[in-house]
């Protein structure tokens, strides 16, 4: 608890705060090579790169640095938590993104990202340093998992979803609350879709996920995203 | 299955004044009587209840007012956890589902009259039975321990006061003391349980009492999460925890619950607490309704959780031989959902979809330092098999382990919000 505690809080506020101004640590040391990987396999399921792509599950994430934070103008899935904190006039600068990419549940109790966290600072350093260079427009650099179109398209059973989701409730609540284990009520298809693909094609980590999404056929999780598409998302 | 019904009913009028009121209440509508409001059977009768619409009359019969979890119970022991979060009541069940729950013991079953016989009196008819007793202990496992001394030397493996019991112990040993758990052989509940368990009193004994020592006398050759354990014990708690397995007598225990004794293969040892894990069989009514086998646990059908005594009565979780699958509470809820699914086909004709299965063990070794241990499984002709399994690793960086604990906390109130309201 106390290494974990300094190494999120105290530390790195401390760092910056010695530093002086955040934007001393842009960039920083990442790679941003590296850094378009880890965006391919934990963050383009959900967030795309251009204010002109499809809307995904989570917000577009064009020229994030600096964005005041819950900035996405149209966009309606930001949690009250995040809202809460654009209402203090936060923006995402370099300091408040490093320590909400370690932790996002911690950072932010209470948002919808279903994300625990990259593994290391070097990851983030080198996540930071791509989102840095992708800059304004740089959906060519989207390089995410794709699930075919014809798959997007089968037609989920409900019945059989909601069935086949009662192996999801021992651990996501149907009441679309979370803490721990990120909430799967409303979300669109297609995202469901896309994230259960990448579990089950193990490009998402989390062995759990990885296990249960290894004997799901491709009909049944298009069930499973149409039963958790009819269930509301947790009034926070 | 209208013969069948009209025939139960015939024998209740016939056994007039026996009648509960919630029975009188389930006239024409299917009876489905769940035994044990714990994983298995309180996530069934919610299930029953809450897929059918009110087309099956449930009854879910539990002496306790309050579940007490087992899961979590060892981060209580740790200080992790409050005791009271630890408890669940039973009014949703009954307010918002509708079950009929009853506060009482069941007693007997007659199979051929397909009915349940409680301790307070009444006699319940069922169209399906569902029983989901957990465990209970196999008398004169642990020579020298009977249940009568748990005052003494609990067990803690069923929950509630005998945990708050064990806390109080582990608060109270004298500076230096020894610690000393006999830890059961396969099967028990919870396999990784007594391992977690040693975690978390090795986590107070190092912030409160560090010179204190932990003894195991363990009659099995290995255990679950072992690598992991051990890593994790010589990492945060060094020097503190002795296991003493079946090559060193580990298997060869007896205890003394008067004198505090715990003598491991004749050599005697004056310790200051004895958590005595015995050796489990199903819960006593699997046995009186004549269901179990010569170790005491219950033979069950894989596709479906029935007994294979009798296709009428379902067993689930610690009280069933479920292959594979360990004795949990996830693996107990995940197989309520299988025979809740083959019920409301057999009594309502719903849709049957082919049966699947999975559990996670979360265990907790020290603060922010979480493992699990999980699979998936299917039904074959002989048993319930894995097809699939994950565990933690050894060397895995403490922010996976913190993740991997928080994890564990969305776990436990996914699965009791999946059972309770
Ligand atoms: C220390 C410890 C830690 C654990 N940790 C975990 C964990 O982290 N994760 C996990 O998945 N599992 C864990 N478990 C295991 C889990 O508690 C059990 O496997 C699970 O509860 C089994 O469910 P069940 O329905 O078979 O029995 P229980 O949950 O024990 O429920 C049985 C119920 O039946 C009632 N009953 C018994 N006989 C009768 C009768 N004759 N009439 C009426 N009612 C009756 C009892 O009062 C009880 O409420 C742990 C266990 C222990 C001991």
């Amino acid at each position: 608890m106390r290494r974990l505690r300094l190494s999120f809080g105290v530390v790195l506020a401390g760092l910056w705060g010695a530093a002086g101004a955040a934007s001393a640590m842009e960039a920083g040391t990442g790679d941003p090579v590296r850094g378009g990987e880890l965006w391919a396999q934990q963050c383009a399921m959900c967030h795309a790169l251009s204010p002109a792509a499809e809307e995904g599950l989570g917000p577009h994430l064009a020229d994030l640095i600096g964005r005041p934070v819950a900035g996405v103008e149209g966009y309606a899935g930001y949690s009250e938590a995040l809202r809460a904190l654009a209402g203090q006039g936060a923006v995402w600068d370099v300091e408040r993104l490093r320590a909400f990419l370690r932790a996002p549940y911690r950072e932010v109790p209470g948002t919808r990202m279903g994300f625990g966290g990259l593994d290391s600072a070097s990851d983030t350093d080198h996540l930071i340093a791509f989102l840095t260079e992708a800059g304004p427009d740089a959906s060519t650099a989207e390089s995410g998992f794709r699930v075919p179109r014809e798959v997007l398209a089968i037609e989920g059973e409900t019945d059989w979803g909601e069935f086949l989701a009662a192996e999801c409730s021992t651990c996501h609540r149907r009441d679309g609350s979370a803490d721990g284990i990120p909430a799967i009520t409303g979300w669109d298809t297609r995202s469901f879709v896309t994230v259960m693909h990448a579990y089950r094609e193990k490009v998402r980590p989390n062995p759990t996920m990885q296990t249960i999404a290894a004997r799901l056929s491709d009909e049944e999780i298009a069930a499973l995203a149409a039963y958790f598409a009819t269930l509301e998302r947790a009034p926070h | 299955m209208t013969v069948r019904r009209r025939a139960v009913l015939g024998g209740l009028a016939a056994g007039a004044g026996l009648l509960a009121a919630p029975a009188a209440l389930g006239q024409g509508r299917p009876q489905v009587v769940v035994v044990g409001g714990g994983s298995g059977g309180a996530t069934a009768a919610r299930y029953l209840a809450m897929q059918s619409n009110g087309a099956l009359d449930v009854t879910l019969v539990e002496p306790s007012r309050r579940y007490y979890t087992c899961y979590f119970s060892n981060l209580y022991l740790g200080g992790f956890w409050p005791f009271e979060d630890l408890a669940h009541s039973y009014a949703a069940l009954a307010s918002r589902h509708g079950i009929n729950v009853l506060h009482d013991w069941a007693i007997g079953v007659d199979r051929d009259a397909r009915t349940v016989t409680l301790a307070g009196g009444a006699t319940l008819p069922y169209d399906r039975l569902v029983l989901s007793p957990g465990i209970d202990f196999v008398e004169g496992s642990v020579p020298g321990w009977d249940i009568a001394a748990h005052g003494r030397m609990p067990h803690a493996y069923k929950p509630g006061t005998q945990t708050a019991l064990l806390r109080a112990q582990v608060e109270a040993m004298p500076e230096g003391g020894v610690y000393a758990m006999v830890a059961p052989p396969n099967p028990y509940r919870c396999p990784p349980g007594p391992y977690e368990r040693i975690s978390m009193v090795a986590h107070v004994l190092s912030e409160q009492n560090p010179t204190a020592k932990i003894l195991i006398a363990d009659p099995k050759e290995s255990f679950s999460k072992q690598a992991l354990f051990e890593e994790g014990w010589n990492r945060h708690y060094p020097g503190m925890i002795e296991r003493v397995g079946p090559d060193f007598g580990g298997d060869v225990v007896e205890v003394d619950p008067e004198a505090m004794t715990l003598a491991i293969d004749g050599v005697v040892e004056q310790v200051d607490v004895c958590n005595v894990i015995p050796a489990q069989k199903a819960g006593r009514i699997a046995e009186l309704a004549g269901l179990t086998d010569a170790a005491g646990w219950v033979p069950i059908d894989a596709f479906t959780m029935k007994s294979q005594a009798d296709p009428e009565i379902f067993v689930l979780g610690d009280a069933s031989i479920a292959g594979d699958m360990p004795k949990s509470g996830f693996s107990a809820n995940s197989q309520a959902k299988v025979a809740v699914n083959v019920i409301r086909h057999e009594l309502l004709d719903s849709r049957l979809f082919p049966a699947r299965y999975a559990n996670t063990c979360w265990s907790l070794i020290a603060t922010e330092d979480g493992v699990k241990v999980g699979a998936s499984y299917e039904p074959t002709e002989e048993r319930i098999a894995t097809v699939d399994s994950f565990i933690s690793q050894t060397g895995e960086s403490a922010e996976l382990r913190a993740e991997t604990f928080r994890e564990s906390i969305g776990w436990y109130n996914g699965i009791v919000a999946d059972m309770f309201t």
